[in-house]
């Protein structure tokens, strides 16, 4: 398969498999929409910098045979998993600011299984945790007015009683 | 956000203006030049220039300020995913995305601690007709059996 050339925010030009860049919805989708009339120009990822658009490539090469996801697929049967497979966990194993861009760039990209990834990834940081811990993972202040925490409190109280 | 049309619309006037600016540059240097002269011109011609020059330089002033903010919207400090000027965090998420992982939380705990961390996540997810629908889907909360707006 041919390659072809994405240029990052910062214009840094990242030659890719098309097969591999084509993980990418938005990518395959400019590329059928504008067809060969730019071929070896590179094409602009205007909102990914280099860092996390290699990251991105690595991880579409990585999963460049999976099969597509329907495209409907919005079921319970999706949402109640958190599992993640052990290559994805490692590729997800980076420091919490790389993982939001992460995310940030999958959703820009429109690489579903991605952002899937992302998503459970930042959601198994918060399982099990209390408001507090989440707090100290991911930087929240707590603002809470005195009538706001009494309305918390009440709430928690119900849950318990149940 | 400057979105592309946002920037390429004001490259236009931004350079229309700059032009002005240099034109009246060149006027106010011809009116100065006159002024020397004023031996040679009537007292009413002099008027007429000052009253010209000092109208002329009100006008540039204006137009400094208008490339000046001009500019600024052309040349924004674009934020990008990876860009080391902005720290990204979970509250400054898109909501679809705060919403894709909320419903990754297996149980209403999880929810539950996430939305008394702070008051942003506390209203978003009781605002949210989606998140609030699992919220008290999974509770039972017989006060909130409906989803709003279902």
């Amino acid at each position: 398969m041919a390659p072809m050339k994405l240029l990052s925010s910062d214009n840094v030009e990242i030659e890719v498999e098309k097969e591999v860049a084509e993980r990418s919805v938005l990518i395959k989708n400019m590329l059928e929409d504008v067809g060969d009339t730019t071929v070896g120009a590179p094409i602009p990822i205007p909102n990914v910098n280099e860092g996390v658009l290699r990251k991105v490539i690595e991880w579409c090469e990585h999963h460049r045979n999976d099969p597509p996801q329907p495209a409907d697929e919005d079921s319970d049967s999706r949402k109640k998993s958190t599992d993640i497979e052990e290559w994805d966990q490692k590729f997800m194993q980076v420091d919490q600011e790389m993982l939001f861009e992460i995310i940030l760039a999958a959703n820009y990209l429109d690489i579903k299984p991605l952002l899937d990834v992302g998503c459970k990834t930042v959601a198994n940081m918060i399982k099990g945790k209390s408001p507090e811990e989440i707090r100290k993972t991911f930087n929240i202040q707590n603002d809470f007015t005195p009538e706001e925490e009494d309305q918390i409190r009440r709430e928690n109280e119900w849950a318990e009683d149940r | 956000m400057d979105t592309p049309a946002t920037i390429c619309s004001s490259i236009g006037p931004l350079i229309e203006l700059k032009q002005l600016t240099s034109q009246l540059d060149k006027l106010l240097a011809d009116g100065a030049r006159e002024c020397s002269n004023a031996s040679e011109t009537s007292a009413g011609k002099e008027m007429e220039i000052c009253w010209t020059l000092a109208e002329t330089a009100r006008v540039k002033e204006t137009l400094c300020e208008g490339v000046q903010s001009l500019g600024e919207l052309t040349l924004p400090s674009k934020p990008s995913a990876g860009s080391q000027q902005i720290h990204y965090s979970f509250l400054n998420f898109p909501r679809e995305i705060q919403r894709e992982i909320t419903a990754y939380l297996p149980g209403i705990d999880a929810l539950r601690s996430l939305s008394n961390t702070c008051r942003n996540l506390f209203y978003l997810i009781r605002n949210d007709n989606h998140l609030w629908w699992y919220f008290h889907k999974r509770t039972g909360n017989p006060k909130y059996a409906q989803p709003k707006g279902s």
